[in-house]
């Protein structure tokens, strides 16, 4: 915390942790609460008090600060709507090729997957979908959420196990 | 190796080279694989980081108690009503209808709140609340965070929820003060319902439900129609000391420290809102304390 440029109260500063963080906190609060509560919203929250504290926090920190909050911040709201994740459809293009019945077998199977997401807890779902979809790896999770890389592992493994039931096996 | 282990060491990209080519012609790698490639479909939307970067320094400017006058950046933000100490901007139900109201006040305010179906909050000092007129016809909700008084029209049913409960209520008044580790409801009127810690509590008139640190209590108060701070005057009952300082460091811009006292002792007494010289004796001449005054900051330790 020497001088005044490492200060986050400087915009200069505040804007690079912007740009460092502010993707990778709004992919958690995707995954956390899904896009009907809106996650674009909790992340500028986060910053907001990143920036209330912004003389009390060193730059360093800015980034565990930042996924402290946003982990903390539904907690106490009310009206939180239900968990949805959206998936990509497939381009029209790339399915012509495909007979119908494999276009209504893989539809089914990502419904199954996507609800099944949304199903999972948060905890699972958050470390889970860091690692399968971002790829982050398990030391870096641990690190985001403050928790230990075993309890990362657990609850990645639960989450394929709950998955893997959920989804069932593939038709052959 | 069981097949836990395998998903274990394939999750942790661990397999050895023999243990990958067992793995891959289970069933199992198969579908860990459909799904794995299926995932890589729920790829977050994309946002638009210019704009958020925007709207937060938007809500920056509250620091400085400074109101922007551009209608349509705010427009975007969700509640995002800027108030300062002076409240000249009484807000403007035409430019909000949308999104969730927030109303907040600083050190040393109260201010008066009208919902739209005409019930009233009094906010005390470093209060705030939140509620969403769009969806205020289905459901009469405030979120509140600190305390404040509600005379609430009848109606359906009208809730107030804080970090550690929620009061329901028909029609009545009552005053709700969530604040660190100190939880209170205290009927004033009609009948509430407070579910917090413990199972679903029912209040009447003069009642009150309290909640320090976890431990639950109830007690009949001797109180006036409503509570005194509306009349610039706080009071307690029974009250852990800390929560008197702290209700002084909210009603006055100062920082209290104390030395050696035990903060958790009872007090039942009240001080003015208005005047810190006779506040600050109110809260430290009945335990037998002195205070130090430090500029903004003052130190209660014992008398002696």
């Amino acid at each position: 915390m020497e001088g005044a440029d490492q200060h986050i109260c400087e915009e200069r500063v505040f804007r690079k942790i912007f740009n460092e963080c502010s993707r990778d906190l709004f992919n958690f609060l995707y995954y956390k609460y899904g896009a009907e509560n809106h996650p674009e919203d909790l992340m500028q929250e986060a910053f907001t008090r990143l920036w209330d504290n912004c003389k009390k926090v060193s730059p360093e920190k800015a980034r565990s600060f930042l996924f402290t909050v946003a982990n903390n911040q539904m907690l106490n709201e009310l009206a939180k709507k239900k968990t949805v994740l959206n998936y990509q459809k497939e381009d029209q293009v790339s399915q012509t090729n495909e007979s119908p019945h494999y276009i209504l077998e893989e539809n089914e199977y990502m419904n199954r997957l996507q609800k099944a997401i949304e199903e999972l807890t948060e905890e699972q779902r958050v470390a889970f979908l860091l690692n399968r979809v971002e790829g982050k790896k398990h030391r870096e999770i641990a690190e985001l959420l403050g928790i230990s890389q075993k309890a990362v592992e657990k609850r990645i493994y639960k989450a394929v196990e709950s998955l893997q039931q959920k989804i069932g096996n593939i038709s052959t | 190796m069981n097949n836990q282990e395998y998903i274990e060491k394939w999750l942790a990209d661990t397999l050895s080279k023999e243990e990958k080519t067992l793995f891959e012609q289970t069933d199992a790698y198969r579908n860990l694989q459909r799904m794995d490639s299926a995932l890589k479909r729920f790829t977050p939307p994309q946002f638009d980081a210019e704009a958020s970067f925007e709207k937060i320094k938007l809500r920056r400017q509250k620091e400085a108690k400074v109101i922007s006058l551009q209608w349509p950046a705010i427009l975007r933000v969700a509640a995002a009503l800027i108030i300062g100490a002076s409240v000249l901007f009484y807000f403007s139900d035409t430019f909000f209808g949308s999104s969730e109201l927030v109303y907040e006040t600083g050190i040393g305010e109260t201010r008066e709140v009208v919902l739209p179906d005409q019930s009233i909050v009094t906010l005390n000092a470093k209060s705030s609340i939140a509620f969403s007129k769009e969806n205020w016809q289905e459901e009469r909700t405030v979120k509140l965070e600190g305390e404040a008084f509600f005379s609430v029209q009848r109606g359906e049913k009208f809730q107030v929820v804080t970090a550690k409960g929620t009061v329901t209520v028909l029609g009545t008044q009552f005053n709700v003060k969530d604040r660190n580790q100190f939880y209170e409801v205290i009927c004033y009127e009609g009948r509430v319902q407070v579910a917090a810690n413990s199972a679903p509590v029912q209040l009447t008139a003069k009642h009150a439900y309290r909640e320090v640190r976890k431990q639950t209590t109830q007690a009949v108060l001797e109180i006036a129609d409503t509570p005194t701070w509306l009349n610039k005057e706080s009071e307690f009952e029974s009250v852990p000391y800390q929560e008197v300082l702290s209700e002084l460091e909210r009603q006055y811009e100062v920082t209290v420290k104390t030395k050696d006292i035990d903060i958790t002792q009872l007090y039942t007494g009240r001080f003015p809102n208005t005047d810190l010289t006779t506040a600050l004796k109110s809260v430290t001449i009945p335990f037998g304390l002195t205070y130090q005054v430090n500029g903004k900051e003052i130190l209660v330790l014992h008398g002696d």
